[in-house]
C-alpha cells in the first residue's frame, strides 16, 4: 500500500539522496586523485613546455625542452641507469619473492615465525634501510666485505666503484622482497590442493607440478607483481638519493646511479629548471606507460584468469 | 538536540573569529608599546652556524634590548633549494645566511635585498675596510648591487700533520715552498704495509673548485676563457693542471683515492693523510676532532711550476631577505655582523678570519696556536670563484651548483680514477659550451 502510494517524484528524490550519499563516500578518493595526482600531472605537462625557475613567471618555449633532452647525455645516462636497474632488479626480486613464498608455503612447525622474519625487512623504512646498507657495503669496515674476507673471497668496492654501484643497489633492493613474498604466498594458498592431488595421480613430478599447476594458477598474481615491480623500479628514488649523496655528487660514483628520478630532482631543485625537470618526468611517465602497455599486451599469452574459464 | 548543538557551534565559530580579529591589533599595540622588534634569522642546521648566530644574537641584543631575534634552522645540504622554495612561498626569514656559493641564485632571483642603498646612507660603516675581493663576492657580475655582507675571509691553505712529517724526516712546509718540494714530501709521507697496501697517504685532495682551479691556473690554465663567457678546461694549461692532479692519484699514488670512502675528504683529521687543503673555518672542528692525537699546523699553498702562488678563496655572509617587512632593522643586524664588534665576537669563536683589513692583527681571531699568518698571506694570493655572466650561470651553473658543478666534479672523479685527461675535458667543454650557446636560441 505504501509503495503504491509513493509518487514518482519521491522515488526520484530517494534515488538522488542515495546517489549523493554514494558520491560523498567516494569523494575523498576522487578528490585525492584529482588534487594530488591529476592536477599536478596536467600542471607538470604544461610546465614541461616552459622555462620556469620557481621565482619568475613561466615562459612558454614550445618543445625546446624536449629537443634539448635528445642531446642531453645526462638524460640518456639516466635512461640507461633506470632501465639497467629495472632489467636486473625486476626478475631477481620476482624470482626471489616467488622462491621464498614456495619455501614458506609449507606446513611445518614455526612457519609463522619464519614468514614474519622474512617479511619484517620489507616494512623497515627505506631511509633506515639505506643507512644500514651504507655500513654493510663499506669497503673497509662493512659486514659484507668482512664476511667475504672470512671466506677467503675477494672483497668488493660496492657503492664506491662505478662498476659495482648499480648491482649493489639491486642487492640492497632484494632485502625488501618480503613484501612480494607475502602476495605470492597468498596466491599460492589460493590454489586448491585438488589440482596437485590430480597431478600426482597422473604421475607429475614436483617440477612438473610447479610448471603445469602452480605457475598457470599463479600467473595473475605474477602479472600483478611484475606490473607493480616494473613501475616501482622505474620510479626508484629514495635509496639512490641517500646513497648517491646530494648536490653535484648526485648519482655518484660517476653517474652510475643517476636514475631518471634523481636527475629530475637534480634539475628541478639544484639547477632550479622546473620546466626541464617536468619534461624529464613526462618522458619517464611515457616510458612507464609504454612498458606497462607492452606488458598488458602480453598477458593474453601467459596469464590465466580462472574465472574467465 | 541538533538545534542546540548547531547553536553552540555557531556561537563558538563567531567567538573564534571575533577573538582572532581582536587579538591582532592588541598584539600589534602591545608590541608597539614596548617598542619590541621581532626578527627571524635563517641559518643552516649544523654544528657551525647556530652557535655562531647565537653568539651574535646575544651580543647584538645586549646593545639593542628592544630587538628579539628568533633563529630558524634549515637543513644545510639542501639549503639553497629550501630558500628558493621559501622565497617562492614568501616565507623567508628577515635575515639570511648566504655565501659566494648562493650569491648568483639568491641575488639574481631577488631572494635577498640589494643592501647597497643602506651602505650608501651610512658612511660611518667604513665598508672600504672590508677586503674588496670578498665584498665583490656579494655582487653580480658587472652590477653595483650588494647582496651579501661577507663575514669570513676564507682562503685555502695547507693543513699538515706535524707528527707525520717528523716521523718521515721531512721538513715542515715553509712559506716559500715549491710544488717539487710538495710532491717530494707527499711521496715520502705515503706509507705502505708489508702487503703493499697504502696505510698512510701524503695528501687528501677531494673535488673542490677552490683547490682544482688554482691547480689549473698554477699550470697556466683556467676554468673559463679570458672573456669569462665559455669553459676552457681543454686548453693546454688546464690539461697540464689536471694531468698533475691525476699523477698524484694514479702515477705517484700519494693521494687518498675516492674508493677509500672512510678517508677520502677526511684524510687529515682521521690521521690517514699528512696534508689537506682547506680554510680557517675548519680550525675549530679540526681542533675538537683531533684533540691531542697529533700536532698539526698550517702553511700557505706551495708555488706551482709556473712559479705562481695561487689558492682559492670565498666567503659566507649574511643578507636581508627581499621578503622582509622590517628591512631597516634586519640590515642593522647584518651590518653589526660585519662591523668590527661583530667580527670580534665571531673571531672569538675561532671560526673566521675577519673580513676587515684593519683586523689582521686583532688577537680575537688568533686564539689557536697556529701559523695564522698563512691565512692572511693566502688572502693576497687568493682567487675567488670564476663566474660565467649571470644569465649563463643561472642556466648552466656555477662552480658550486648546476651543470657546471656536476660536469666539473664528474670530470675530476673520472680523471683521478685514470680516465684520459684531454678527451674527458674536451667532452666537458663541449657539453658546457653547448648549454651556454643554446641560451641565445
Amino acid at each position: 500500500m505504501a509503495l503504491a502510494m509513493s509518487s514518482p517524484r519521491s522515488a526520484a528524490r530517494r534515488a538522488l539522496r542515495r546517489n549523493i550519499e554514494g558520491y560523498l563516500f567516494v569523494s575523498p578518493v576522487v578528490l585525492g586523485l584529482l588534487i594530488w595526482t591529476l592536477i599536478p600531472f596536467v600542471t607538470a605537462f604544461y610546465f614541461s613546455f616552459t622555462k620556469y625557475d620557481l621565482l619568475s613567471p613561466p615562459i612558454f618555449r614550445g618543445v625546446k625542452n624536449y629537443q634539448h633532452l635528445l642531446h642531453d647525455p645526462l638524460f640518456w645516462q639516466g635512461v640507461k641507469v633506470t632501465l639497467g636497474f629495472t632489467a636486473m632488479f625486476l626478475p631477481l626480486s620476482i624470482g626471489a619473492g616467488l622462491a621464498m613464498a614456495l619455501l614458506l608455503n609449507q606446513k611445518v612447525r614455526g612457519i609463522g615465525l619464519l614468514r614474519t622474519a622474512f617479511y619484517i625487512p620489507s616494512i623497515v623504512p627505506l631511509v633506515a634501510t639505506a643507512v644500514l646498507w651504507i655500513w654493510i657495503f663499506d669497503p673497509d669496515y662493512g659486514l659484507l666485505n668482512d664476511a667475504l674476507r672470512a671466506l677467503h673471497l675477494p672483497a668488493g668496492l660496492w657503492l664506491v666503484d662505478p662498476g659495482s654501484a648499480l648491482p649493489s643497489l639491486v642487492l640492497m633492493g632484494l632485502w625488501g622482497v618480503g613484501g612480494g613474498m607475502i602476495v605470492f604466498l597468498a596466491g599460492l594458498q589460493g590454489i586448491s590442493e585438488e589440482y596437485y592431488e590430480a597431478a600426482k595421480i597422473d604421475g607429475a613430478s614436483a617440477i612438473a607440478q610447479f610448471r603445469h599447476v602452480t605457475l598457470p594458477l599463479l600467473s595473475s598474481t605474477l602479472f600483478y607483481q611484475i606490473v607493480l615491480g616494473l613501475i616501482a623500479s622505474l620510479q626508484y628514488f629514495t635509496q639512490a638519493f641517500i646513497l648517491g649523496g646530494v648536490g653535484s655528487n648526485m648519482g655518484a660514483p660517476l653517474n652510475s646511479t643517476l636514475f631518471l628520478t634523481i636527475y629530475t630532482y637534480q634539475v628541478a631543485f639544484s639547477y632550479t629548471q622546473m620546466g626541464y625537470a617536468c619534461a624529464i618526468s613526462v618522458m619517464l611517465f611515457v616510458m612507464i606507460l609504454l612498458l606497462t602497455l607492452i606488458l598488458f599486451g602480453t598477458q593474453r599469452f601467459w596469464v590465466f584468469y580462472g574465472d574467465r574459464g | 538536540m541538533h538545534r542546540a548543538f548547531r547553536s553552540w557551534l555557531r556561537f563558538g565559530m563567531a567567538a573564534c573569529i571575533i577573538s582572532a580579529f581582536a587579538a591582532l591589533p592588541a598584539a600589534r599595540a602591545s608590541q608597539a608599546a614596548a617598542g619590541t622588534v621581532k626578527l627571524t634569522w635563517e641559518v643552516t642546521n649544523d654544528t657551525f652556524w647556530p652557535p655562531i648566530a647565537n653568539i651574535i644574537i646575544k651580543a647584538y641584543t645586549k646593545i639593542h634590548p628592544n630587538v628579539q631575534i628568533e633563529l630558524q634552522k634549515v637543513d644545510g645540504t639542501t639549503y639553497a633549494q629550501k630558500v628558493l622554495l621559501q622565497a617562492s612561498a614568501g616565507t623567508l626569514a628577515d635575515i639570511m645566511l648566504t655565501a659566494d656559493a648562493f650569491n648568483i641564485p639568491f641575488a639574481a632571483r631577488h631572494v635577498v635585498l640589494n643592501m647597497q642603498p643602506y651602505v650608501d646612507q651610512d658612511p660611518s660603516y667604513n665598508i672600504k675596510d672590508i677586503y674588496q675581493n670578498f665584498l665583490d663576492l656579494g655582487r653580480l657580475k658587472g652590477q653595483s648591487g650588494l647582496y651579501m655582507i661577507p663575514v669570513s675571509a676564507d682562503a685555502v691553505t695547507t693543513f699538515y700533520n706535524k707528527d707525520m712529517f717528523k716521523a718521515a724526516g721531512v721538513a715542515f712546509p715553509q712559506a716559500n715552498w715549491t710544488y717539487a718540494q710538495f710532491l717530494d714530501a707527499a711521496q715520502k709521507l705515503t706509507k705502505k704495509d708489508s702487503s703493499g697496501k697504502v696505510v698512510q697517504w701524503g695528501i687528501d685532495l677531494p673535488y673542490w673548485w677552490a683547490t682544482l682551479v688554482p691547480w689549473l691556473e698554477g699550470y697556466g690554465g683556467s676554468l673559463l676563457t679570458p672573456d669569462g663567457k665559455h669553459l676552457s678546461l681543454s686548453s693546454a694549461g688546464s690539461i697540464a693542471g689536471f694531468q698533475a692532479i691525476q699523477d698524484l692519484f694514479v702515477k705517484y699514488k700519494v693521494a687518498v683515492p675516492p674508493t677509500e670512502q672512510a678517508y677520502y675528504g677526511k684524510g687529515l683529521p682521521s690521521g690517514k693523510a699528512a696534508m689537506s687543503f682547506t680554510v680557517h673555518a675548519a680550525v675549530p672542528g679540526y681542533a675538537q676532532g683531533i684533540g691531542k692525537k697529533f700536532a698539526w699546523d698550517v702553511q700557505q699553498m706551495p708555488s706551482y711550476p709556473s712559479g705562481r702562488h695561487v689558492n682559492g678563496m670565498g666567503a659566507a655572509g649574511f643578507a636581508v631577505s627581499d621578503n622582509s617587512h622590517q628591512r631597516a632593522a634586519a640590515w642593522d643586524v647584518v651590518k653589526y655582523i660585519g662591523s668590527v664588534a661583530g667580527q670580534r665576537a665571531l673571531g672569538a669563536t675561532g671560526s673566521n678570519v675577519p673580513v676587515r683589513a684593519s683586523m689582521i692583527n686583532d688577537p680575537a681571531w688568533r686564539s689557536y696556536p697556529l701559523n695564522n699568518a698563512a691565512f692572511i698571506t693566502a688572502i693576497h694570493f687568493g682567487i675567488t670563484p670564476p663566474e660565467l655572466p649571470t644569465d649563463e650561470a643561472l642556466n648552466c651553473g656555477t662552480v658550486y651548483q648546476g651543470l657546471l658543478s656536476t660536469l666539473a666534479s664528474n670530470a675530476f672523479d673520472k680523471i683521478i680514477r685514470g680516465a684520459p685527461v684531454a678527451s674527458t675535458l674536451k667532452a666537458v667543454d663541449g657539453q658546457m659550451n653547448g648549454c651556454i650557446n643554446s641560451l641565445g636560441n
